[in-house]
């Protein structure tokens, strides 16, 4: 009980420490809304008439305070940019909510991907005495990881677009109008997206295991006579797939965030498209619930992976 | 270019004082409609060099077509939206009392024809019978006069089209005609009443969508993804529109714009730079014109050692447009000096002798040695890094002011910061950047005048705010014309900025589709566009 106090605690205070340094970063960049929307056709007497309707001539704290009020009663206010209608601007709470859904399930589909291939391809390299699969899984994984995550985009974009012909580049169908299509499109963003990580997370599966298999209760099993199967999959891999969910919950929490480059490139309309083009033009409500939206995920993330440690690993809880 | 009818029509009305539109509307409107379309293509002044050709071939009703666009769209309010990217796809939905041209003329539209009073002070405008809003209300006396109000500023006292805070009244006649009374003359604000007719009241309407008389109906707006137009049925231009449907869609990556042009997911983009034009030209029409945008090297004026004009003319010296035009125009782009589209061939002055086109070295050391610089100086060239053609359009400018021994360095800064610190703030030394013009032949010359919140390189010319003043109290075109003139050799012989390239506005269609027509201002016009028949 006390240990989830803590961790609520713990969320509060990010939360709020996150908001007021999205606030004042705020300040500081250069560029300013009334710019961005009037852009060259401002003149100061429409400048001064949108930065009161805004309310930005009142002081900073002010402000801030307002906005941080309205968002503890649930109004998350409307964007600067983008427009409902004639004369509404888009809600933020609307906004997003159009958004998330595409990165989450990409975020979804990408995961499932990454573990479905990579677990056993840890596993299967772990327990490979062929010299020279290993070398080719070497190889492969260290490319994976190391080519930019934009080049990968347009890779996959060729190969299974252009070339396979397996779906239309750019042709994003909405989940609102047709879900199948929408799930189909996804597919290619989330391969580009999951072949890094399938690497990362098959090499650390490996070496963990290979950790794990130098350990004394794996000499007493073999000492006893048990299979090298019976080994590696019954003492070895659960304990090899502790840091490895530690890991995992790094990726998920990175995707859910939004993959930014990915969804550039795919013109995916996600949370991490919007977060950037919010960003560019300071639409400052946007960027706020975003930002705390992502460090809220990631806060989560950790939990989750920190309570199914405790029920893997006894050791952990009795602590 | 020679093709481009320049604004005749304006001139005409200003010498002959006095009524419009009857002869432009009843060809635009009468006229069988794929002789429309069919002109279309080589109406458009396409230059010598163009790269395609619109597919000729059987006009055909109905289909969709996924134009890309560049920008989301900030708002849907035309009279207050204020990007060019937004005002190019608001176009298809609504119109004025009169609208532009392909040839740079304006027809009538809301309006049947107007007239202008004597003394220019009143406008008088008869309504085309039977123009029907989206919502198929019938465009009524009152909307016209709720319009004019809330762009004029007539209704809460802040005008939302600055050229219009002349009106001082709009008065409705009887139901088919409305007066509108200015308290100065001014030729060129018939360009204004291009502004959108909307209904009464609607921009108050909580949640309303946005209503117009254009083409195409609005459908459906998502952030970031797109806007969706159909057709409206009830057009009054007989036979307009051809295509059911238009989804812009927003793609803000180039590769990806390729990809899908090729992949065949959006079948029309605009603004193409030259290397996507090069590789799309391959598979798909490409189509050029010049742009509606005067590139420059633009200088600050105010601040040291560009506040010395030797300093401007030795900069201006220094710069060889026509390697400019080899490296980023593909050599398609028209080589100016002016802030003037050379399209606007009545207003437009050729300066290029002035400086030359190509490189002066001698003579810009020589500027640079009289004004106390003999070994040059550093400069910082601020651009926006969203737009890659200013990008590479400074690397080669970098290089040629070495060669007189100025060392500049390239800033390269996001697009929100430039709009604050350049040009809002004016905090900078030189910048590249391009000017979209509207086909108000002054609009481009007017930000130069010293007092002008919109003059961002702080030109402070006493002879160009005299011949300003004289341009204001001009009352017809023809006088408006010669002043212009003027205007345009002052800023050169200043020095004021390094007007660059106006640079061909590069337009990949697909290979079924036809009938898509250039402007000379920034819009895009789907509803002459149609499927070849197969």
């Amino acid at each position: 009980m006390k240990y989830f106090v803590k961790k609520i605690v713990t969320l509060i205070i990010t939360l709020l420490l996150v908001s007021i340094l999205a606030f004042l970063a705020f300040q500081i960049i250069p560029g300013d809304v009334v710019h961005s929307i009037l852009g060259t056709e401002a003149t100061p007497e429409r400048e001064e008439a949108l930065r009161e309707e805004l309310g930005l001539d009142k002081p900073p704290i002010e402000r801030y305070l307002n906005w941080g009020k309205n968002v503890l009663r649930g109004d998350f206010g409307v964007s600067y940019r983008y427009s409902k209608n004639m004369n509404e601007m888009m809600p933020v709470k609307e906004l997003i909510g159009d958004k998330l859904p595409v990165t989450l399930w990409l975020a979804l589909l990408s995961v499932g991907i990454t573990v479905l291939i990579a677990i056993p391809l840890g596993v299967l390299w772990a327990g490979t005495k062929n010299k020279f699969l290993d070398g080719v899984l070497n190889v492969l994984t260290q490319t994976s990881m190391a080519i930019p995550a934009f080049f990968l985009g347009i890779l996959v974009t060729y190969l299974f677009g252009i070339a396979l012909k397996m779906f239309s580049p750019g042709a994003y169908v909405s989940y609102k109008t047709n879900f199948g299509g929408f799930i189909h499109y996804l597919i290619f963003p989330a391969i580009a997206i999951a072949i890094p990580k399938i690497g990362m997370t098959a090499r650390f599966l490996r070496n963990s295991t290979l950790t794990e298999l130098t350990s004394d209760y794996v000499r007493t099993a073999r000492s006893k006579g048990a299979s090298e199967k019976r080994i590696l999959f019954k003492h070895v891999l659960r304990n090899a797939m502790l840091p490895v969910i530690t890991f995992l919950g790094m990726i998920i929490a990175e995707v859910v965030a939004g993959s930014i480059v990915v969804e550039q490139v795919f013109a995916l309309p996600g949370i991490g498209r919007l977060l950037i083009s919010a960003i560019s033009t300071r639409d400052f409500p946007v960027v706020e619930i975003l930002i705390l939206y992502i460090t809220f995920v990631v806060i989560i993330v950790y939990f989750v992976v920190d309570v199914l440690y405790r029920v893997l690993d006894p050791r952990i809880r009795e602590k | 270019m020679k093709k481009y009818l320049s604004i005749f029509f304006v001139t005409l009305l200003a010498l002959t004082a006095l009524t419009g539109c009857s002869g432009s509307t009843g060809e635009s409107s009468g006229d069988n409609t794929s002789n429309v379309s069919n002109t279309g293509t080589t109406q458009a002044g396409t230059p010598d060099n163009v790269t395609g050709v619109t597919a000729t071939g059987d006009s055909t009703y109905g289909g969709t077509v996924v134009v890309g666009i560049q920008q989301d769209i900030d708002s849907l309010d035309p009279h207050t939206a204020t990007a060019a990217g937004t005002k190019e796809v608001l176009f298809n939905i609504f119109e004025g009392l009169v609208k532009n041209a392909p040839n740079g003329d304006l027809i009538c539209a809301v309006a049947e024809s107007y007239s202008l009073s004597e003394d220019g002070l009143v406008y008088t405008f008869n309504l085309r019978q039977g123009v029907k809003f989206h919502n198929g209300n019938l465009v009524t006396a009152e909307d016209v006069k709720y319009s004019i109000e809330r762009c004029a500023g007539l209704l809460d006292g802040t005008p939302l089209v600055s050229t219009m805070k002349i009106i001082t009244a709009v008065d409705i006649v009887d139901e088919k005609t409305v007066q509108v009374t200015v308290d100065s003359v001014n030729p060129e604000l018939i360009y204004s009443f291009t502004n959108a007719i909307i209904p009464n009241g609607s921009a108050d309407v909580e949640g309303a969508d946005p209503i117009g008389t254009g083409p195409f109906r609005y459908v459906s707006y998502t952030p970031q993804e797109g806007i969706v137009v159909e057709k409206n049925e009830d057009y009054w231009q007989e036979g307009l529109p051809y295509l059911d449907r238009v989804e812009f869609k927003i793609i803000t990556d180039e590769e990806t714009a390729t990809l899908e042009l090729k992949a065949g997911t959006i079948q029309l983009y605009s603004y193409l730079t030259d290397a996507q034009a090069t590789e799309l030209s391959k598979t798909m029409q490409v189509l050029a014109s010049p742009s509606s945008t005067v590139q420059a090297l633009f200088l600050n004026n105010a601040v040291e050692p560009l506040n010395d004009v030797r300093v401007r003319q030795a900069i201006l010296y220094a710069l060889d447009k026509d390697e400019i035009n080899v490296f980023v125009g593909g050599g398609d782009a028209t080589v100016i000096s002016s802030s003037m589209l050379p399209s606007l061939e009545n207003f437009y002055v050729d300066l290029n002798d002035v400086y030359g086109t190509g490189a002066n070295v001698d003579a810009a050391k020589q500027l640079l040695t009289e004004a106390g610089y003999p070994d040059g100086f550093d400069l910082v060239i601020s651009v926006p890094s969203n737009y890659p053609v200013h990008m590479q359009t400074a690397e080669v400018i970098v290089e040629q002011l070495k060669a007189v021994g100025i060392n500049a360095v390239i800033d390269a800064i996001e697009w929100n910061t430039w709009l604050s610190d350049v040009y809002s703030n004016r905090e900078y030394a030189a910048t590249v950047c391009a000017l979209t013009g509207d086909s108000t032949p002054g609009y481009l010359l007017s930000r130069f005048e010293s007092t002008s919140s919109k003059n961002f390189i702080n030109f402070a010319s006493e002879e160009y705010d005299e011949v300003y003043a004289k341009v204001v109290a001009a009352t017809t075109m023809e006088e408006r014309g010669e002043y212009y003139k003027e205007l345009q050799k002052i800023l050169v012989d200043e020095a004021g900025t390094g007007f660059t390239l106006c640079i061909a506005n590069k337009v990949a269609v697909a290979n079924n589709l036809a009938g898509y027509l250039f402007y000379p201002v920034y819009v895009q016009d789907m509803s002459t566009v149609y499927y070849v028949a197969e």
